[in-house]
């Protein structure tokens, strides 16, 4: 046996228990990863759809970087400490507070969530695909398929996702690892040629192409839906699910120390500030030798850096919809015991691609990420409650596994009703979706307490 | 093999990163950027299997969840 394969087989066995010291790894391990992770499909998408929403450079720039700042320290000084010192999967700890059949159901939710994301990076890899065949792009509002052609591309490319994600994985996750460090270089590129293209040679000139890019946008005007706030907001809660979501746990138990958070600032620096930044300017480049201000990945970065910009479109989107695929078929697997890996990897595959044939999920990618994070981050508040609060309030922690329980109400409702009054501020009063992460994130947390202490789950 | 592999990836690499610079001062043209970036990105991909290893963490057959 190959020592990966050890490792491999050494890191299955210690699923449900702590991982042992042996298997710890130095932060290297994650700087790079972190890198890799956050410079992917949903980037090329994100920063044009900045522009669109007419937000001013300072913003961005200023915004961004406390919104990455403020990610980075959720990572490291949330999530990171409890990973650390747990050792546990997210999955098996929300278990242990939980119950098994409460973690199956917000495990569905995140199935059902993961497919429109996935969905999302298929229109994504389609808008380079369709290239070669003179596609035409749907519009920036659309919400149905312009043509045939369109949904044809979209069908094609979906199966093939959706095939690889169902019979190998492996090698795909193989050549996301490869292709990582390519995909940063050329998301860098791709920013600097813009740059060269916007023919701006200040800060000034900068801005004033900027803003004329907004108003070609927006139809002469210059209208903003965010400010320095909501794009702080933003970048703090694009990964929410992951960080304050306590998603990560996943990931950190097998760091060495909790500093190893740190990495997070690669994959937010990067990913998030970068790569942001550069597809941005892709699209301001875009309306100034196009006139076209449809933010659709492939034709911006064949604008840029030609072919090279066409595989890496291809290549972001297909590495963010595989795995996102597949964690979404394991969800659906998990809950209904019984079916294949492979049926419910090819359903969630069907499920994305009938998703990535309507291109507004793209579109409203910058939504749609706030509602994600909106319903999966607050069960990581209960997770943090459990862990330094229930003890000294007198509260029994790993309530479930203590009482056989397979659903915890206290947690259920504690999740349910905060997500619930943010859906309806979101849907019905049409509010926007990060306002409410932190808010459904606090009142999970405090929820939970309250309700187990007056449901009589104190200790003694 | 795996030296030499290694070698041509972060020659490729360097070059996929000059390249947009270049083009940026004016020392090559539209075109020539373009094929470089293409060739590079060739080479990085048939060298970078021999010596990038396989992702360490996470691993997601352990964890069913996000």
């Amino acid at each position: 046996m190959s020592e990966e394969k050890q490792s491999e087989s050494v890191c299955s066995e210690y699923e449900r228990e702590r991982i042992p010291d042996k298997q710890l790894k130095g932060s290297g391990k994650f700087w790079g990863m972190y890198a890799g992770e956050h410079a992917a499909g949903t980037e090329f998408m994100i920063g044009p759809l900045f522009l669109l929403a007419g937000v001013s450079l300072q913003n961005i720039f200023w915004g961004l970087l406390v919104g990455n700042l403020l990610a980075v320290l959720s990572w490291r000084y949330v999530c990171a400490p409890i990973a650390t010192q747990a050792r546990l999967t997210l999955y098996f700890h929300l278990e242990k507070i939980a119950g098994k059949d409460l973690v199956k159901l917000y495990n569905l939710a995140n199935g059902v969530l993961f497919c429109f994301l996935a969905g999302a990076m298929i229109t994504v890899s389609a808008t380079a695909v369709g290239i070669p065949f003179n596609l035409e792009m749907p519009a920036f509002d659309a919400i149905y398929p312009n043509s045939v052609t369109f949904v044809v591309i979209v069908l094609a490319v979906g199966a093939v996702i959706s095939a690889v994600a169902g019979i190998g994985y492996d090698a795909v996750s193989k050549f996301a690892n490869i292709a990582a460090p390519w995909m940063v270089v050329v998301f860098f590129g791709c920013g600097v040629v813009a740059l060269k293209q916007l023919e701006i040679s200040s800060w000034s000139e900068l801005q004033a192409i900027w803003t004329e890019s907004i108003q070609f946008a927006q139809g002469g005007e210059v209208r903003t839906s965010m400010g320095f706030l909501e794009v702080m907001l933003f970048a703090w809660f694009c990964n929410s699910a992951m960080h304050i979501g306590m998603s990560d746990l996943s990931v950190f138990r097998f760091a060495k120390k909790a500093s190893s958070g740190w990495a997070t600032i690669g994959g937010m620096y990067v990913g998030h500030y970068m790569a942001w930044l550069a597809a941005a300017f892709m699209l301001a480049a875009q309306i100034k030798l196009t006139q076209s201000t449809i933010p659709v990945p492939g034709p911006m970065a064949y604008n840029v850096v030609g072919i090279a910009g066409i595989i890496c479109v291809v290549v972001a989107g297909w590495t963010t919809a595989n795995p996102t695929i597949y964690r979404a078929g394991l969800a659906f697997q998990a809950m209904l015991p019984g079916t294949s890996r492979l049926s419910m990897t090819l359903l969630a595959g069907t499920v994305a691609t009938i998703a990535a044939v309507f291109p507004a999920f793209a579109f409203k990618l910058l939504g749609f990420v706030g509602l994600y994070g909106t319903i999966l981050a607050p069960m990581g508040a209960v997770i943090f409650a459990d862990w330094y609060l229930s003890k000294p309030l007198g509260i029994i922690p790993n309530q479930a596994e203590v009482s056989g329980k397979r659903i915890n109400k206290s947690v259920l409702f504690a999740w349910l009703i905060p997500v619930a009054l943010s859906l309806y501020c979101i849907m019905v009063l049409g509010m926007t979706t990060w306002y409410f992460v932190l808010p459904s994130w606090i009142a999970c947390g405090i929820l939970f307490l309250i309700f187990s202490r007056l449901r009589g789950q104190q200790s003694g | 093999m795996k030296k030499i592999s290694k070698l041509l990836g972060y020659v490729s690499l360097w070059v996929l990163f000059l390249m947009p610079f270049a083009y940026f001062f004016d020392l090559v043209g539209f075109t020539a950027m373009t094929g470089a970036m293409l060739a590079s990105t060739v080479v990085w991909y048939l060298t970078a299997f021999f010596w990038i290893g396989d992702p360490q963490v996470p691993n997601l057959e352990e964890d069913p969840l996000l």
